[in-house]
C-alpha cells in the first residue's frame, strides 16, 4: 500500500492504531486512541505504559511481528483511562520502511466488544441523565400546573362570588327604586349578571376550568328565568341535550338565551296573555350545535317584528351570535321562533381540563 | 463370537496421527469461527515461534554464521524432511530461492486447510530472513489448495514494488 495511502487510513481510522518500534516506542498515535487511553500517546511514550504486559506476551508478540508482515493477534490489559483494567485484543502487523534500518510495528486496538460495551454505558448515563433531567421538568410542571388550576379555580370563585355580591347589590337597588322603568332595567341587568355568574358557579362547583355541561348549564337558567322572570300565564319548556360546552361559548350562550325569552316575554306575551315558550338545544351535525327558542305568542299580529322593536336588544343578540362564531335566525309567524347554529369552541381547547 | 482384541484391529491411529488430526480440527475451528485472515494471524504467531526455535536449532549445530542462500535451501528441504515432507529445490540464487514439494507434512490433513500453510511460510521466512536479511515468501501452489504440488518461491531481495505477492519476513533485533 503506497505511504500515503496509509498514513491517511493510519489518522482518519475509527479504530485506535499504533505504529510502534520493536523496542515498543511509540512512534505515532491516531486520534482514536483517546477513546481508549484518555488521552493521544505522546511519542516516545512507551507501550508498557499504555498496555500492562502479563507474562511477557505482549513483548513477545512484539518481537515477532517485528520480524514479518504478516498479522499476528496479540492481547494486552489497558493501563491508562476509563477502562483501565480491561484486556483487549491486539493485531500486530510489522511494516519496513525505506528511511528506515529497523522495521516497525502497526498496531491495532481491538475495541470491538469494549468500544460497543462503553458505547451502550455512555448511552444508558446520557439517557438516564436526561431523564432525570426530564424527570425534574416535569415535576416542576406538574407544580406550576397545580398552582395554576389552584389560581385559576380560586379565580372563577371569586368572580362567582362578586358576581353574585353585584347581582344583590343590584336587585336591592331596583326594589327600592321609585320608576317602574329603572327597575325594569335593572331587573333585566340583575337577570344577566346571575346568568354570567351562573356558568361560574358550575365551574366552581364541578371544580373544572373551562367546560361546563350544557344540560346541568341551560336546565338551570331556566329553573332561574321561570323563578324571576317568567310570569304564570307563560310556560317554558327546556329540552336540552347533554353536551360539552367550553365556558367561553356557555357564556354567550346564557347571555344569549335569557335576551331571547326576556324579548319574547316582553313583545309576544302582552296583556297578560297566555303561552308557550319551548327551548331545544342540541348537537347538529358532527361539529355544530343549535338552540331553537319559539314562543306561540302573538307574533306578526304584533305592531312590527321583535328585531325591529328594540335595536338595542336587536345588536346585542347579533353581538352573542357572533361571539359563538354562529348564525340568528328569526322566523316570525304566528309565534316567533329563534334558531342559532353555532361552532362550539375546539375540543383541544377543553383537552386541558 | 467373542469381539476381536482392540490391540489386533486396524486402526489407523497412531500419536503422529492423532496431533495432525487433531491440529487439522483446530485450524479448522479457527477458520470458521473466525475466518481465514484471522486464523492466519493465529498460525503466522506460532509458526514465527516454530521459525525461532528451528532456526535457533540449525544455527547451534551448523554455526553461528550466516548462511548463504544455498545453504539455506539445503535447511529448507533438510527440516521439512525430518518433519515428513518432500521438498526439493528447483532454483537457488542470491535473488531467490524456489522449492517444489511432493509430499505434505500434515498428509492429507492439509487439505483445505490454507492457514496450515502459513506454518511452513513463517518458518521458511524467519529462517531466510535471519540467515540473509530479509525474504518474501510467496506460496504459489500449494497441495492445501488441492495443487497436486508445492511451489514456494522465496525472494531474498526487497521488491521496489509494495503491492508484491507474498508475505515479507525482516532479519530480527537479536541478529541484527
Amino acid at each position: 500500500m503506497r505511504k500515503g495511502m496509509y498514513q491517511e487510513l493510519f489518522f482518519r481510522s475509527p479504530t485506535p492504531c499504533l505504529v510502534v518500534d520493536r523496542d515498543g516506542r511509540v512512534v505515532e498515535a491516531n486520534a482514536a486512541c483517546a477513546r481508549l487511553f484518555g488521552m493521544t500517546p505522546e511519542k516516545g511514550s512507551r507501550l508498557s505504559d499504555l498496555l500492562e504486559d502479563r507474562g511477557d506476551r505482549l513483548a513477545t508478540d512484539l518481537a515477532r511481528a517485528a520480524g514479518s508482515d504478516g498479522q499476528m493477534p496479540s492481547a494486552g490489559t489497558l493501563a491508562t483511562g476509563s477502562l483501565a483494567g480491561l484486556r483487549i485484543r491486539l493485531s500486530m502487523r510489522g511494516m519496513r520502511l525505506p528511511d528506515r534500518d529497523a522495521p516497525l510495528v502497526t498496531i491495532h486496538l481491538r475495541e470491538n466488544e469494549p468500544g460497543a460495551f462503553r458505547a451502550h454505558t455512555d448511552l444508558i448515563r446520557r439517557l438516564n441523565g436526561e431523564l432525570r433531567r426530564q424527570r425534574a421538568l416535569q415535576d416542576r410542571l406538574e407544580t406550576a400546573l397545580e398552582r395554576e388550576k389552584y389560581l385559576h379555580g380560586e379565580l372563577i370563585h371569586r368572580i362567582k362570588n362578586n358576581l353574585a355580591l353585584l347581582s344583590s347589590l343590584i336587585r336591592v337597588r331596583g326594589r327600592r327604586h321609585e320608576d317602574p322603568e329603572v327597575r325594569r332595567v335593572l331587573e333585566e341587568v340583575d337577570l344577566r349578571t346571575r346568568s354570567i355568574a351562573l356558568v361560574h358557579d358550575l365551574l366552581d362547583r364541578n371544580q373544572t376550568l373551562s367546560v361546563v355541561n350544557s344540560e346541568e348549564l341551560i336546565t338551570e337558567l331556566c329553573a332561574l328565568m321561570s323563578r324571576s322572570l317568567v310570569p304564570d300565564s307563560v310556560e317554558l319548556h327546556c329540552d336540552v341535550e347533554a353536551l360539552e360546552l367550553h365556558n367561553e361559548d356557555a357564556t354567550a350562550l346564557c347571555l344569549l338565551i335569557n335576551e331571547l325569552v326576556t324579548n319574547a316575554l316582553k313583545h309576544a306575551f302582552v296583556d297578560g296573555r297566555k303561552g308557550r315558550i319551548d327551548l331545544d338545544f342540541r348537537r347538529n351535525g358532527v361539529e355544530k350545535m343549535e338552540l331553537h327558542i319559539r314562543d306561540d305568542g302573538r307574533g306578526m299580529q304584533g305592531d312590527a317584528p321583535p328585531m325591529a322593536q328594540d335595536g338595542h336588544g336587536t345588536g346585542i343578540l347579533h353581538a352573542l351570535a357572533e361571539q359563538l362564531r354562529g348564525e340568528l335566525i328569526a322566523d316570525v309567524d304566528e309565534g316567533t321562533a329563534w334558531r342559532l347554529i353555532f361552532h362550539p369552541r375546539a375540543p383541544q381547547d377543553m383537552a386541558a381540563e | 463370537m467373542g469381539h476381536l482384541p482392540p490391540a489386533e484391529a486396524s486402526i489407523d491411529l497412531t500419536g503422529d496421527i492423532f496431533m495432525r488430526r487433531m491440529l487439522r480440527e483446530l485450524t479448522g475451528l479457527l477458520q470458521d469461527v473466525v475466518g481465514l485472515d484471522e486464523a492466519e494471524g493465529y498460525i503466522n504467531s506460532v509458526g514465527a515461534a516454530m521459525g525461532e526455535w528451528i532456526e535457533s536449532q540449525y544455527r547451534a549445530e551448523m554455526g553461528a554464521e550466516d548462511l548463504d542462500p544455498e545453504a539455506v535451501a539445503a535447511v529448507f528441504v533438510d527440516l521439512k524432511s525430518r518433519i515428513g515432507g518432500d521438498f526439493y529445490v528447483v532454483e537457488v540464487s542470491q535473488e531467490r530461492i524456489v522449492l517444489g514439494n511432493r509430499a505434505c507434512p500434515f498428509g492429507d490433513m492439509a487439505r483445505g486447510r490454507d492457514a496450515l500453510c502459513m506454518m511452513t511460510s513463517n518458518v521458511f521466512g524467519r529462517i531466510a530472513a535471519e540467515h540473509l536479511g530479509y525474504a518474501r515468501v510467496e506460496l504459489q501452489q500449494t497441495i492445501a489448495r488441492d495443487d497436486r504440488e508445492c511451489r514456494i518461491v522465496v525472494e531474498l531481495r526487497p521488491d521496489a514494488d509494495e503491492d508484491a505477492d507474498g508475505r515479507e519476513y525482516y532479519r530480527s533485533a537479536r541478529a541484527g
